[in-house]
């Protein structure tokens, strides 16, 4: 019964997703990493599946690389199975939770859970456990109802501790050495607005 | 001016200037992407990198990074020869016999040595920013200040012309100091040894003390590396400020001093 609900949200949601072919926008690139400060960057981006996006910039630009796959492409490549776990409300919206366990080894997600806004059938949120990168999550903010493809996204990641070579560091320049020791996996967000949808059907 | 004209330590200082500016083009072209990933290994796991770092604001943050140390002993060595010179050979006297009075004589070194000190910085910044740009092109430019900054190039330019301007007062006040102590020494050589080894005791006394007590604020060792503060993601001004008159306290204090002692000196 979980697994049909869930195999029918999916087919739902694959098939809004599978309406666009391609894709061209404007994204604005905003880093949230607290040992990282850059302002907003602007990009061209361009997404044609199953090629990774491409972005153009005169600036230059951070990508993360997780988290863009707009498509799915690597949780639904391979045979996978579905668990659906019931509802909860994400930004004031009701969503469908559902858990995807691909079922290969060559598949580069272990588990997805997804929360599916149950009136559009857009992912409003996607919880990736990858094999050899972590976990991120993705929050999606929708400004359209007919496709799959966000105004905004913010991607949360772990990061590994970031060794900054101190001797390169400024002379007067005051680190708390035994702090950034003490300090684990730091987790970064990478804000992506997009502007200037060009849909490709 | 006429003198230094014809001296040839002008020239070789111009042309140390030069030569640190080459080493530094060299050594980014060879090795300058190895460092960028040395910089950025941890990063390049979670993201793409998109764009050229190596490049002319990040090539001239390094040049810059000569002030430290390069240049001052520049300074300090072309000081030294301009105001040590002429005690030295007896020409002092007779400069002093003629019309100048000694206040009017050591104010007139005092000016050239900052003239000079101006003039190396001037030749350092031109020819770093320009070659620097014109070899290795516009970007934005990362530094390691606190944190990982990556400054944008219009913003980056703006800083690299302040630190050089910056620098240029920096390197006024370590010449002033050579001058100052050039007059107690009739040998432009002990002179030299002097002030290096004076900038080298207040470094260490700078470093020996915490921050907290703030007496090395005090010394203006403490402040030559100031340019600095216009690298944080935000331009530490309050710092710059204090640095700035720091520095120029130095200037005064080196030239009362110096004019003070050069009235009273026994020139027979």
């Amino acid at each position: 019964m979980a697994t049909d609900m869930a195999d029918e949200v999916i087919e739902r949601v694959r098939e809004k997703i599978g309406k666009v072919k391609g894709f061209s926008a404007n994204v604005a690139l905003e880093l949230d990493v607290d040992f990282i400060r850059m302002p907003t960057k602007y990009a061209a981006m361009a997404y044609h599946p199953p090629k990774e996006a491409k972005f153009d910039s005169e600036d230059f630009i951070v990508v993360p690389k997780r988290g863009l796959d707009f498509t799915y492409e690597d949780l639904f490549k391979y045979e996978y199975s579905s668990l659906y776990v019931g509802e909860e409300m994400v930004n004031d919206q009701k969503v469908h939770v559902v858990k995807i366990i691909p079922l290969e080894n060559k598949s580069k997600v272990v588990l997805a859970t997804l929360f599916i806004d149950q009136k559009t059938d857009q992912i409003l949120r996607s919880e990736i456990n990858t094999r050899s990168h972590g976990t991120y999550l993705i929050d999606m903010k929708f400004d359209q109802v007919k496709y799959n493809l966000p105004s905004e996204m913010v991607i949360t990641f772990e990061m590994e501790k970031f060794n900054l070579p101190l001797k390169y560091l400024g002379k007067n320049v005051d680190v708390d050495k035994k702090k950034m020791k003490s300090e684990g996996p730091k987790t970064g967000r990478m804000i992506l607005s997009f502007s200037d949808y060009k849909v490709e059907l | 001016m006429f003198k230094l004209k014809r001296r040839p330590l002008g020239y070789l200082a111009l042309g140390a200037i030069i030569i640190i500016d080459l080493v530094v083009f060299v050594a980014a072209a060879l090795e300058g992407q190895l460092f960028l990933d040395f910089f950025t290994e941890n990063l390049q796991e979670t993201f793409f990198f998109q764009g050229n770092l190596l490049n002319g604001s990040l090539v001239s943050y390094l040049i810059l990074n000569s002030l430290w140390f390069h240049i001052p002993l520049i300074v300090v060595v072309v000081a030294c020869a301009l105001v040590g010179g002429e005690g030295n050979d007896g020409s002092l006297q007779t400069i002093l016999t003629r019309k100048a009075s000694r206040g009017a004589y050591v104010l007139s070194k005092y000016l050239l040595v900052t003239l000079v000190s101006l003039v190396l910085v001037l030749l350092l910044a031109a020819t770093s920013l320009g070659l620097s740009y014109g070899f290795f092109g516009r970007g934005d430019l990362l530094v390691l200040m606190e944190t990982l900054n990556i400054i944008p190039f219009e913003d980056a330019l703006m800083r690299l012309i302040g630190a050089f301007a910056f620098g240029m007062l920096a390197m006024i006040t370590v010449g002033l100091m050579a001058a100052t102590i050039s007059l107690f020494f009739d040998s432009p050589v002990n002179a030299i040894l002097v002030s290096i080894f004076s900038m080298i005791l207040l470094t260490i006394i700078g470093k020996g003390m915490p921050a907290s007590v703030g007496w090395a604020k005090l010394l203006f060792v403490y402040h030559l590396s100031g340019w600095q503060n216009f690298f944080p993601f935000e331009v530490a001004w309050s710092e710059l400020v204090e640095s700035l008159l720091v520095l120029l306290i130095h200037c005064m204090v080196f030239i009362l001093v110096g004019v003070w002692y050069f009235r009273r000196k026994d020139l027979v």
